[in-house]
């Protein structure tokens, strides 16, 4: 039950932010309401990736963490714009071979 | 140009984010049950909510045992750009009737909106632009589905996929995702304070850290004026 809660619940919301300037006509954000908007996908993105990245480094008390070398190899291949699924199959391939010397 | 020329001309152009979704969606599909949620409603995110980041940081809540309720205000808040892309459609659906202009924002997808804008920018006739976007959501949307099922597939077949550490991909993917927008100094700004504010608040109950971060660090940095680049907005 609560699962189908979840579901209408996410799509709900997903379809309304897509649809909402279809449904009120005369929708006009602030131009700080943009500048807030256009902030938060780098936000999300960053914050999610936090503890995935840091707890392992905290538990294992060791800067070595693969979770942590796999990160920084994802974001100097971004700084040098690798294509992005060059990026994931690197930091993954980088983060299964380092698991296995940890 | 006859309309359906039209439509594949966009479900061509949408390939390269085609094949670019297609390790997230066998990877959404391996993670779910891996997480301890139930194939059906895998499937029901995919066919229903249609977003590869929500549905991605919902399979990663509910594993951390948070409440319905704030899985679908983090939904909202990771989906709170599409309202831009929607904004953004209003000219070129400005013709369409409102039935047909809400059916096609549910396939509003980041790759969609990407590849349409792109086209509708050069130069695309009226009468093209509902079959050019279908043509790329369509495929965007049938991709998502038959690769979700894939890795459901693969998740209970293949021995072990679960123990591979995919979900360290969807760290990869949302760096891979996250680099390119920081062209623009305040999106660093924004993913670095977003970043340290997360960690700060980890303890917090529900995940409702993330949140707080995700809206304090669009929050500070659309605020400093000084970031402001010419390329902005």
């Amino acid at each position: 039950m609560s699962s189908i809660m979840l579901i209408l619940g996410m799509m709900a919301v997903t379809w309304g932010v897509r649809a909402v300037p279809f449904v009120l006509p005369n929708l006009n954000l602030s131009p700080g309401m943009l500048n807030f908007l256009n902030c938060i996908p780098a936000a999300v993105l960053a914050a999610l990736v936090a503890e995935p990245i840091l707890n392992p480094v905290v538990n294992q008390a060791s800067l070595l963490a693969p979770e942590l070398i796999a990160a920084l190899v994802c974001v100097v291949m971004g700084v040098f714009r690798a294509p992005m699924l060059a990026t994931v199959i690197v930091g993954m391939v980088s983060f299964v071979l380092l698991s296995q010397f940890n | 140009m006859t309309q359906t020329k039209v439509m594949f001309q966009g479900a061509l152009d949408t390939l390269p984010m085609v094949l670019a979704a297609i390790p997230f969606g066998i990877l959404f599909g391996v993670l779910a049950p891996a997480n301890g949620i139930a194939s059906w409603v895998a499937i029901g995110f995919s066919a229903l909510v249609f977003a590869g980041s929500a549905q991605y940081v919902a399979i990663g809540l509910l594993a951390a045992g948070t409440p319905v309720l704030l899985i679908v205000v983090t939904t909202f808040i990771v989906n709170l750009r599409h309202l831009l892309y929607a904004l953004a459609m209003l000219i070129p659906f400005r013709h369409l009737p409102r039935t047909k202009k809400l059916a096609l924002s549910f396939f509003l997808t980041d790759e969609t909106f990407v590849i349409f804008n792109q086209r509708f920018q050069r130069q695309l006739a009226d009468e093209h632009i509902v079959p050019y976007y279908l043509g790329s959501a369509i495929f965007m949307y049938l991709n998502w589905q038959v690769c979700t099922w894939v890795g459901l597939w693969a998740g209970s077949t293949l021995e072990g996929i679960d123990q591979l550490g995919l979900e360290f991909a969807m760290v990869t993917a949302f760096i891979a995702m996250l680099l390119p927008m920081c062209k623009h100094r305040k999106n660093i700004v924004s993913a670095v304070i977003g970043f340290i504010l997360a960690w700060l608040t980890r303890s917090w109950p529900h995940k409702t850290g993330i949140v707080f971060s995700v809206v304090a660090a669009a929050f500070i940095s659309s605020q400093l004026h000084f970031l402001e680049d010419k390329k902005d907005v």
